[in-house]
This record gives structure tokens, sequence and C-alpha cells, in this order.
């Protein structure tokens, strides 16, 4: 039973960053029908800045964290705005996926040439400190990380919600053309919604970094959770992210604990060809009508 | 010989010739550039083979290295565990088997996957890959994780022997993707990736058409695979179930031109080159070029590179005729049988939406060789009984019968080999392809397909006023001409039953006269004509009967002079009268 229950702790701990490392793979899948294969570098960007603070002025991670998002967002911004909504306009929707993949190709090689391919870790000092609740063993770090991250994305769920930018960008991936005519600047939202969705990645970035050892070729796997994420939640709302991001954690857990440590992503990408042809649009169900 | 089969043999001289040259390649080349050619045919097989479903039916796979990896590891298996033959027997009995394997994996996932459309498909496949990459490393019958040597038991030079192998692979996949592309399966599988709906509605069987392309893209990778690994001579897990791979093969495609015949190959010798060769030495640095190159492609290219030579002008007539079939030239079959048996007919018929009851216990007969409408006001439940007369619904009770035979749950592909044709309300084209490729396609599939497809397509053009234009693209026809081109890819698959869904919205006059004109020759020639129409003096004009639905009721039904003066049918219409007011 306390078996059980600490693996369903643990996946839910581990889904939590998950979900947040997703929600913006999610959101621009959802919002722009773009599949954002550069996604998983955004993610390790975010891990590498937090590193460079560290090792420059001794920030710790969690300080350092809203700098990063900020940079991220920028990056984001100027990445679709520059490159990806151009080529977009130069060829069609599907070139996206050349120019994204190519940005994956040359980042990941970038930060192996400026970090090295090794493992690296910003893991802090407090990381180290479990405490026990009913024989279910917790690390404070996990703690952190997993309110941080529901945190934000119940942020991002509010903004999405009740400001006027989340209004328009709902309103812009329902109908492109409908918003345009009411006077959305829609580059202008894509290119918001794209930086939105790089600053919850490089954050996410942050929180794995501190969790977890991270390496350049890691970003293939946070691209690909992306697309787990957005099967097992629905693409482009927050709720959906955050349960898909927990399940995938939860069934990692499990699958570690009762199956092998071997089998995990074996069983969770199973589990998203299942879904994908059992319920195509997620368990929410896709948050908009536009996104096929 | 005529000019289309000139143009045939002179592409197959040019074929061969190109062969040939390459053939001769290892006879001068060093074993560098022999090596870098080899990588060549290596991505332009695998890239060609994607493009079986890719690129001609618009079902991007991310997971092409599932097959890959399948075809390499069953190979390496058979390799290692069986003891029959000599080795060189083991080595082709083991390609072919990975092959094989490819191809029935494809054969039991394709029916449930090939239901998922754009993204979805694309994710899936990537997910079936991963899924077959973790399997390999951790189940210890395949012992990805620590790896098979592959030895082709041959005493020729391995570069040579592999050159050989792998230019053949790709010349294979070359040749399978001609024949289809020129087929009836290259047509259905291009008419899919235009507008599978409107495919369904043409006879097109795109259940089956799909999976048949996507097992023979499959069984090309699987072969592919198998070679590939007796070529690396030592796999593991990571060595063939490669992501990059998989996605490599659609940059390949949409760089050299998606969709077209040679583009796949062309864009993996332009990939392969610039980066081995242009490139090559310093891994990272390497990589990083790569990706730049691909961003920069995209904006040199946009069209890819066949789309640089193409000039922009319609798609050259189509060479080679399709298989040619049963059934006489245009010209709709009359209705045989006496003229009282109903064409067309529903008995009951109950359709509801969760509470709402769209269609609600309707009875409706069409006589032969009329010209039936059906009138409702907006939401009284007309498109819904098309829908479910044409089989894209289901009736949840009730019976819709055709030519005698009951035929709700029947397959629409079906319906239309027996003989029953849909013109859209919303004008559904398929855009990419010119006219006379739009109305081509329901004369290869219509009523199993035409003996002379192209004869008939040229006289359903000509029928619809269309021949001027038949060299054009559909997208860029005005609305009044696509309504034409959809009445005449209809005509093209020969109906006896022609069901149009308000074929005048949206037209002028002039165009509401000759489209009216055209479903009266139609009729003339023995097809049968069901209309939903709102213009009232239209009505009038044309039809021989009338029937009234409203809220899913049918309240009148007669000629249309005696039904528009009924009451009810004025209260539909209009409300009911005003209180006189005091």
């Amino acid at each position: 039973m306390v078996r059980l229950v600490q693996s369903l702790v643990d996946g839910a701990l581990q889904g939590s960053v998950l979900s947040l490392a997703a929600v913006g793979f999610s959101l621009i899948f959802g919002v722009l029908q773009i599949i954002n294969l550069s996604h998983g570098v955004i993610v390790v960007l975010g891990a590498y800045l937090a590193l460079m603070l560290r090792r420059l002025w001794g920030v710790d991670p969690l300080i350092a964290l809203p700098a990063v998002a900020a940079v991220c967002f920028a990056f984001g911004y100027v990445y679709q705005r520059y490159l990806i909504s151009p080529a977009i306009r130069r060829a069609n929707l599907l070139y996206s996926l050349l120019v994204t993949y190519g940005v994956a190709l040359v980042a990941q090689n970038a930060f192996t040439l400026v970090f090295s391919p090794d493992n690296q870790s910003i893991r802090p000092d407090y990381a180290n400190q479990f405490f026990r609740i009913g024989g279910v063993t917790v690390n404070v770090l996990q703690i952190i990380a997993f309110v941080a991250s529901v945190l934000l994305i119940a942020l991002l769920a509010f903004l999405l919600r009740r400001f006027p930018l989340g209004r328009t960008i709902r309103a812009t991936a329902e109908q492109a053309l409908a918003a345009r005519l009411c006077g959305v600047d829609v580059d202008e939202v894509h290119a918001l919604t794209f930086g939105l969705s790089a600053a919850f990645a490089g954050a996410a970035g942050v929180l794995i970094g501190m969790l977890y050892p991270f390496a350049p070729t890691a970003q293939e796997n946070w691209t690909i959770y992306g697309f787990v994420v957005v099967v097992l939640g629905g693409a482009g709302s927050a709720a959906g992210a955050l349960l898909g991001g927990l399940l995938l954690g939860i069934i990692g857990a499990l699958t570690s604990e009762y199956i092998g440590p071997a089998y995990p992503n074996a069983v969770v990408f199973l589990v998203l060809v299942l879904m994908l042809l059992v319920k195509p649009n997620g368990l929410l169900g896709s948050a908009f009508g536009g996104s096929r | 010989m005529g000019r289309p089969a000139l143009r045939r043999a002179g592409a197959a001289l040019a074929a061969l010739l190109v062969l040939a040259a390459l053939a001769a390649v290892p006879l001068h080349a060093t074993p560098f550039a022999l090596r870098v050619v080899l990588n060549i045919f290596f991505g332009a097989a695998l890239a060609t083979a994607w493009s079986l479903l890719g690129g001609l039916a618009g079902y991007w796979s991310f997971g092409t290295s599932a097959f890959l990896g399948l075809g390499a590891f069953t190979a390496a298996l058979m390799q290692e565990h069986g003891d029959f033959g000599g080795p060189v027997a083991r080595f082709v009995v083991s390609v072919v088997a990975g092959g094989a394997a490819a191809g029935a994996l494809a054969a039991v996932i394709g029916y449930p996957i090939l239901r998922l459309r754009g993204a979805y498909f694309a994710i899936a496949m990537l997910g079936v890959s991963l899924v077959l990459g973790e399997l390999s490393n951790s189940v210890d019958l395949f012992e990805g994780a620590l790896g098979i040597t592959l030895d082709p038991g041959t005493s020729i030079a391995p570069e040579v022997f592999f050159y050989y192998l792998f230019l053949a692979l790709a010349a294979l996949a070359f040749g399978v993707a001609v024949w289809v592309r020129y087929s009836r399966l290259g047509y259905g599988l291009i008419a899919i990736r235009e507008d599978e709906d409107t495919a369904r509605m043409l006879g097109v069987p795109t259940e089956r058409y799909k999976l048949t392309g996507f097992v023979l893209s499959a069984v090309l990778i699987g072969l592919t695979g198998a070679v590939y690994a007796y070529s690396l001579g030592y796999i593991t897990t990571s060595s063939v179930f490669r992501s990059d791979l998989s996605f490599n093969v659609v940059v390949y495609s949409l760089l050299g031109g998606m969709g077209t015949l040679i583009g796949p190959a062309l864009g993996a010798a332009v990939m392969t080159f610039l980066t081995e060769v242009v490139l090559g030495g310093m891994l990272q640095a390497h990589m990083m070029l790569t990706g730049l190159v691909i961003i920069a492609l995209v904006f040199l290219l946009p069209n890819g590179i066949v789309g640089l030579f193409r000039r922009r002008r319609a798609p050259p007539a189509l060479a080679g005729a399709p298989a040619q079939r049963s059934e006489q030239a245009f010209a709709p079959a009359a209705t045989a049988g006496d003229m009282g048996e109903p064409i067309l007919k529903f008995v009951g018929l109950t359709r509801t939406f969760r509470g709402l009851r769209a269609i609600d216990d309707v009875d409706l007969a069409i006589a032969p060789g009329s010209i039936t409408t059906i009138i409702g006001p907006n939401g009284a439940g007309k498109s819904t009984l098309f829908n479910m007369a044409t089989g894209y619904l289901a009736p949840t009770e009730g019976e819709v019968w055709y030519e005698g035979r009951r035929i709700d749950g029947t397959p629409t592909h079906r319906l239309n080999r027996a003989g029953m044709a849909r013109v859209f309300q919303i004008a559904k084209p398929f855009h990419g392809l010119s006219v006379y490729e739009n109305v081509l396609v329901g004369a290869l599939f219509g009523r199993d397909g035409a003996r002379n497809p192209r004869k008939v397509a040229e006289e359903a053009l000509a029928f619809a006023h269309l021949s001027p234009l038949a060299g054009e693209v559909a997208s860029s026809l005005p609305v009044g001409h696509l309504r034409r081109l959809e009445f005449a890819r209809a005509l093209a698959t020969r109906p006896r039953l022609i069901l149009a869904d308000e074929p005048c919205a949206g037209l002028n006059p002039v165009e509401t006269a000759e489209m009216m004109a055209m479903l009266q020759a139609a009729r003339r020639r023995g097809a049968t004509v069901v209309l939903v129409e709102h213009d009232m003096e239209t009505v009038m004009k044309i039809s021989d009967k009338v029937f009234v639905i409203a809220a899913g009721k049918l309240i009148a039904e007669g000629p249309p002079a005696d039904v528009v003066h009924r009451p009810e049918v004025i209260e539909a219409y209009l409300g009911k009268p005003l209180e006189r007011l005091p």
C-alpha cells in the first residue's frame, strides 16, 4: 500500500514538472497549429541559462527562474515573429516543421559545443532534504517544483480565461481570419503566444535542471513528452496539460515500480498511441474548435 | 505512337541510362565518393517509399524508423538464429523477412491508425516507432541493448556490394512510386490528399487505398532497413530506431518537392551531398550547419527543388491511361424497369442527435427519371436526409432503399459504385488538381471506373462547358465554374441518381439558369435528379414533384404548383399569420 502511494506521489510530483514543460507545446499546437519540434530546445535552454547565471554570479536557480522565463519569452517572440512566421508566409504551415527541426539541430549542437555533451546539474544544496509523512518519503525540492509548476499553470489558465490578451489568443485560435477582421493583429498575437509558451518551457527547464541532470540530447525527449501531454490532455488548454503531465508522471512511476525500471517510456508511448486511437482529442477534448 | 506513349518511352529510356550510369560509378569513384552516393541511395529509397503515402495521400508519418528498425532487427535476428541454407541464402531470406515484417506491422496497425488525420497520424506513428525502439532495447529477445552482429557472407568488397544493393532498393522504390502514381491507386491517393470526404463520394475506396499505400511504403522501408542493418555490420537499438531518420525523410521530401515523383530522391541527394561533402568534418559544427541549411532552403526553395523547374502552368495532360475498366463511355445509364418502382425510397426514416429529432419518421419515394425537389426552411433536416442517403450518416431508425436494395449502412464509395452521385452545397474540388484531373478522378472511380476514363472525362467537361478550362488548376476557378466542375465530376461517375444539395446557392441568375439547363440535360440522358433548393422560382420551373420538410417531418408532397399554395407549407416558411389588429 505504501509502495503504491509512494509511486503515486512520486509520479504526481514528477508529472507536475512535465506539465509545465509541455504546456507551451500544447499552446502553440492549439493556437498556431504548429508542431514545434524545437520545443525541447527551449526547455533545455532554460536549464542552461540557469546554469550560466549560477556559474557567473552564483544566483540560486529559483531566483533566476523569472529572469530565465523573461529571456525565453523574448526568444520565443523573436523566433516566431522573424523566423517561423516569415517561413510559413513564404511556403506553408507545414514548413514550420522544417524550420523548427532545423533550429533544434542547430541548438542541440550549439549547446554541445558551448557546454560539452556531458550531463550538467544545477541541483541546489537544499535539494537533499527529505521528510516523511505516514511512510511516504518526499523531497523538499520536488515539493517546491510541484508548487511552482501548479501555480504557473494556474496563472496561465487565468491569463487565457480572464485577461484581454488571453481572450484574444483564444479568439485567434478559433478563427484567425475573423479575429483579423475584428482588428486583431494576428501576427502579434501569434508571436506573444509563442513567447508565452517559451517562457513556460524555460521556467520548466530551470526546475528540471534542479531536479535531474541534463544534457543537450535531452531536448528530443522534452519535445516528445510535449506530444504525449497534448495527446493525453488535449491541445491548447492549461488544465489539459496539467492533467496530461500528471498522468504521464504517474504512468511512468507505476510502470517503473511494478513492471520494471526499463519500461516507463515503452508504456508511456504505448499509452500515447492507444489514446490517439481511442480519443484523439485528448481527455479534456481540444480546447479550440479550430485545431483538428 | 501517340504523344503520351512517346513520352513514356522517352522517360523509360532516360531512366535506363541514368541507372546504367549509376551502376558504372563504382568502377571509377573513390571510396569516399562511393560512400556518399550510397548514402544518397539510402535516403532516396526511404524518402521515396515514405512519399507513397506521405506525398501522394498527404498522410505524413513521423515513424519511418518503426519500419526501418523492425526490418533491421528482423533481418538481424533471423541471420543470427536461423540455421538454414548457406550464408547467402540466409542473407536473402532475412532481408525479405525484414520487408515482410514491416509490411505485416503496417497491415495490423494500419486500419486503426489511418483513421487519424493530419498531425495526429504523424504523432501516432512517432509513438509507434518509440514503442518499438523502447521494446527492442528492453526486451531480451531483441538484444537491442547489447547489439547484434551481421554478415552478408559475400566475398564482394562491402562498399561495392552495398552500393549496388542500395541502388537496387532506390530503383525499386522509384519504380513502385512511378507505377503507383499513374495507376488508379495513385489517383485515388491524390484524391484522398486533396479532399478525403469527396474522394469517398466519388467512389474511391479510401480505407483500402490508404492501407495499400501504407503497407507498400512499409515493405520498402523494411527492406531498406534490413539491408541497412547488414551494411552497418552491427546494430543496436539506437543505430536503427533513429528518430532523426524519421524526420530526415520528411525533410528530403519537402525540400525536393512534396508529392512529386523525383522530389524525395532529389531532396535526399542535395541534403546528403551538402552535409557529407560540403559541410563534412567536425561533427557538432556539421550538424549545426545541417540545421542552418534546412532553414535556409525553406526560404530559398519554398516549393522544393522540383518547384524551381516547374513553370507556373497547369499540370500537363496526364500520361499513361490508367487501367481500363468495364462500363461504356459517358451517358448516365437509363434506369431499367418500370416507372412505378421508386429509385430511392425512405421508409420511416428517423435520425436523432442526442435529444433533437433532426429527421422524424419520414417516408418518401423518388420516381426514376424525375426531377424531384426537397424544400424546407433552414434547419428542417434536408442535408441530414442527403447525408443518410449517401452513407455519411447512419439512420437512428428506418430504412433507405435504392433500386430495390436496402442501403443504409453501406459505405459511401459502394453507393457511388451503384450509380449514386452527390453534388455538395459548398463546392469541394480537389484544389491542387487541374480541372481535367478533377473530372478524371470521377471517371476513374465512379461505378468502378470507366472503360475509357479519359474520353468520359472529356465528355463530362464538354457537357458542363468547361473544356476550354481543362488545364487550369481548380483552385483558380471562380465559384460559378467550381459548381459546374463539381457537376461535371459527378457526371463523370456516370450516375443513375444525382443528389444535388443547393447547386445554385451563390450563383447569379445566368449561372443558375445554366445549372438548371444542365440538370435537365442530365435527366434527358436518363439520370434521376433529387434537388435541395431554396429559390422557389427555380423549384417551380424545374421540378416534377416537390417534398416539403419542416422540423424533421414531411409536411407536404405533390406537384410544385399545388404544394406552394397549401397553408401548412406557407406557415412553415413564413410563420403563422398574425392575429388581426384591433
